[in-house]
């Protein structure tokens, strides 16, 4: 242990001369500097935009609690976020509050239990199923960044909402606030030679549903990258792993049921290549049917749902904007039509 | 609230407009108590009700000791606020670890534990003024400090925000005195302030937060699946992580009360130029190291009840410290090690000492990179989460992880960040291995300060991510 430190010796000392003029001075060039740096981004095309945080989320997610039963919670990964329009949702569903909980490359199962296991949670689920993330052993699914959020916004400090608010005004203002402009990130993608960042071709609003506008945008490139990602194939889970996950999931919509409340699950539209490789590697008939038989849990396929037969989602996963506003009107009514919702809950 | 957000630019300009105010002394420090209470609240108010009772028993206690003459009567008083302290402290930290570990044998007896009994709230910062108080009762009681008269300066000595959830743990010997007199920042101090603010944020939100915090997050949660390279490079990020993070920190906290006027002790001085373990905790978190030296090494006998006492003294003072950090075997384990080290190094210091000078200052190097290289390996127990998590962790570091290229866990440019970003902290650490911020800054011009403001201000904003709370906020 140390023996020759008394504490007061510690005490850091006043410096001999004063820092003041020198640090206002390093202030005005600093921010000086970080004026000069919007301008160039704002020239370049970019755009200030929210960013989508924990704490946003954390706020939809409370927002879930506070509506009682009116709660509609919209619970997946992004092609939920992208394809799923809470305002549209709600112009079919009065009376719903519609709240964007899916959270981008994540599955929705965490969220589901996350739920299920709050007393406070009242309300109705809509939790997406894209059968590459569900039909996943849940050692697999049930961790990452759903599980954070989820743990954060049981237990965010007491003021994080003012922060949040505070945070969002200047996202929404500055342009160097934007994610791609990290300093850090920025770096990384110059010496990765992947250039300046381009402006994104998703929307992100403040009820965290990103309107994506795909006209700018090289989509036959993307459904390429998409594609040779689901043609890696996917390890289909074990009997007993398919077992434990439809109990688990069954399990969960009962504790949900129990407090009044409903979940309804959506397999989600893809489209081209996507499809035809989501088909070969986990099988509708085989996995989605079985899925809803041996959890005994409500679910519709896109492929039931009137109105969409022509929707497509321009790079095979995801839908555009437009197409949300479309397909989540035509789910809304389609929810009514089945008389799993009703228009005045 | 976190040094690093907006409410606190907010916070930080009310608090110290408010030194301004037509008050007097009293009724400014009554108003610095309700900033620090407020500051306090902004984690989760109910838990203030707990340093309150905390302030009031030990006040109470500490004015009850000096007026008895009894000697047992002070004895039972020091219990008393030594059985509460440690009690509330216990039943917050320790108790669901206790019974996580004790449920199998109760289970077996076929008692369960209730659910509501383990406490789902740890009140933030309360290892830090628990150590705090119990510091002050216990100089009270060993005649070392006179008890302060006021409650007001006892609850603003606990409660001063800078160092009220993180530390440093200041002793009441240093700040009580500074609350005798009128006292409020002046340009010096405000400008000194402020400089050690915008450092401690570029500590944290640029080094510890965007360049290290990913790499060591990809490979501890990564496991076995590194290779030797990758594993190493995910334990020196988080190395330098946990540096900048805390030292960022205290480097804040250092800052905030310049801009009042108040001086506290610095908690960290160039530690990665340690030589040797016992250095190393003379630069690492001194405040709390030199508490454990005072208040429990030293009350075990120290080192004067013969060598075995001594080594046995070591280790359950530094077994206790890694408790003290959190309710988990990891942290046992990463006191343990320094527990071992320190030990160690006891042994091996009298056959280094018979060496030739010459000798000793060519081995000096070798010394300090193996103190560094230990003290790199505890940090994968502390990071850990689990103790399978750091064992694969360790497996990867030692060749028993995945082999072939970098590049499955990490990209070759996070391990170059992690080898090139500590690197150079270390070599800033030897460089001013025996001076300071303060000495390095006063010998430079005015315009190069300024410069440097402007760089800090610049990179920090436009680095500035998701939040990520200090690490040693959970402790």
């Amino acid at each position: 242990m140390p023996s020759s430190t008394s504490s007061s010796e510690l005490v850091v000392d006043r410096p001999a001369r004063s820092f003041l003029g020198a640090v206002c001075v390093g202030l005005i060039l600093g921010v000086a500097a970080l004026a000069a740096y919007e301008v160039f981004w704002r020239r370049v095309g970019l755009r200030s935009e929210l960013q989508d945080t924990a704490e946003l989320w954390a706020t939809k997610r409370m927002a879930a609690d506070d509506a009682g039963p009116a709660a509609l919670a919209i619970v997946g990964s992004s092609r939920f976020q992208v394809g799923i329009d809470p305002e549209a949702l709600a112009a079919e569903l009065p009376g719903a509050v519609p709240l964007q909980l899916a959270i981008s490359g994540s599955p929705g199962l965490p969220i589901l239990r996350d739920l299920a296991e709050d007393p406070h949670f009242l309300g109705t689920v809509l939790c997406e199923v894209t059968p590459t993330s569900t039909f996943t052993p849940l050692r697999i699914t049930m961790k990452g960044r759903p599980v954070e959020w989820a743990d954060y916004a049981r237990t965010r400090p007491a003021v994080a909402a003012w922060e949040g608010q505070l945070r969002g005004f200047a996202q929404s203002h500055l342009v160097i606030l934007s994610s791609g402009l990290n300093t850090v990130e920025l770096i990384e993608r110059l010496a990765k030679k992947r250039g300046f960042p381009t402006p994104p071709y998703a929307t992100f609003r403040s009820d965290r549903f990103r309107d994506a506008d795909y006209s700018k945008v090289d989509t036959k490139a993307m459904l390429q990258h998409w594609t040779s990602g689901f043609a890696k194939g996917v390890n289909p889970p074990s009997a007993k792993d398919e077992a434990a996950l439809y109990s688990a999931i069954g399990n969960w919509v009962r504790q949900i049921e129990r407090r009044g409340g409903t979940v309804i699950f959506v397999r989600m539209i893809s489209s081209y290549s996507v499809l035809e490789l989501e088909e070969r590697n986990l099988p509708n008939v085989r996995y989605w049917r079985r899925f809803l038989e041996q959890a005994h849990v409500r679910g519709i396929h896109f492929s039931e749902i009137p109105g969409i037969e022509a929707l497509r989602c321009p790079e095979g996963s995801h839908l555009s904007g437009d197409g949300a506003r479309l397909f989540s009107r035509a789910l809304g009514r389609e929810l009514v039509a089945r008389g799993w919702l009703t228009r005045t809950r | 609230m976190v040094f690093n957000s907006l409410l606190f630019l907010v916070f930080f300009t009310l608090v110290s407009g408010a030194q301004y105010l037509p008050l007097s002394w009293t009724g400014r420090k009554l108003v610095l108590t309700l900033f620090s209470y407020l500051f306090y609240a902004a984690w989760y108010p109910p838990t203030i009700v707990i340093l309150w009772a905390s302030t009031c028993l030990d006040w109470i206690v500490t004015r009850a000791m000096v007026r008895t003459e009894s000697r047992s009567k002070r004895r039972s008083l020091l219990l008393a606020s030594l059985a509460f302290n440690l009690g509330v402290l216990g039943y917050f930290k320790y108790s669901g670890f206790v019974l996580d570990n004790l449920s199998p044998a109760l289970a077996a007896l076929g008692l369960h534990v209730p659910a509501g009994l383990i406490p789902h709230v740890l009140p933030v910062g309360i290892s830090f003024y628990t150590f705090m108080s119990l510091a002050y009762v216990i100089d009270v009681y060993r005649g070392d400090t006179k008890p302060v008269g006021s409650l007001i300066d006892f609850a603003l000595y606990l409660t001063f925000y800078p160092h009220l959830v993180a530390g440093p743990i200041v002793r009441s010997q240093d700040f009580l005195p500074q609350l005798e007199t009128p006292r409020r920042a002046t340009t010096a101090d405000f400008g000194w302030g402020l400089l050690l603010l915008l450092f401690g944020l570029f500590q944290k939100v640029v080094v510890a937060d965007a360049l290290l915090a990913p790499i060591a997050d990809r490979v501890f949660s990564g496991g076995a699946s590194g290779n030797v390279v990758e594993s190493w490079a995910g334990a020196l990020a988080f190395s330098g992580q946990i540096f900048c993070d805390f030292a960022g920190y205290s480097t804040c906290a250092v800052g905030a009360a310049a801009c009042l006027g108040f001086r506290l002790p610095e908690n960290f001085r160039r530690p990665y130029a340690a030589l040797g373990f016992t250095d190393f905790w003379r630069r690492w978190h001194i405040t709390l190291s030199s508490w454990l030296r005072d208040y429990l090494y030293i009350s075990l006998g120290g080192n004067r009840a013969g060598k075995a006492r001594t080594l046995f003294n070591l280790m359950v003072t530094m077994l206790l410290g890694g408790l003290w950090h959190g309710a988990a075997w990891n942290f046992v384990i990463w006191g343990g090690l320094h527990g071992l080290f320190l030990c160690a190094e006891r042994e091996l210091k009298p056959l280094l000492t018979r060496l030739p000078a010459a000798w000793l200052a060519a081995m000096r190097p070798l010394g300090v990179a193996i103190t560094f290289v230990c003290v790199t390996f505890a940090w994968v127990f502390f990071r850990a989460r689990t103790f399978h998590e750091a064992i694969g962790v360790v497996r990867g570091m030692i060749g028993l992880g995945r082999h072939g290229s970098t590049g499955a866990l990490l990209h070759p440019l996070q391990v170059a960040t992690a080898v090139v970003g500590v690197g150079t902290m270390l070599l800033i650490h030897q460089r001013y291995r025996d001076s300071s911020l303060r000495q390095a800054l006063e010998r430079k011009p005015s315009w190069v300060v300024a410069a440097a403001v402007a760089c800090l201000i610049f990179v920090t904003v436009t680095t500035a991510g998701e939040d990520r709370a200090f690490i040693y906020f959970q402790f």
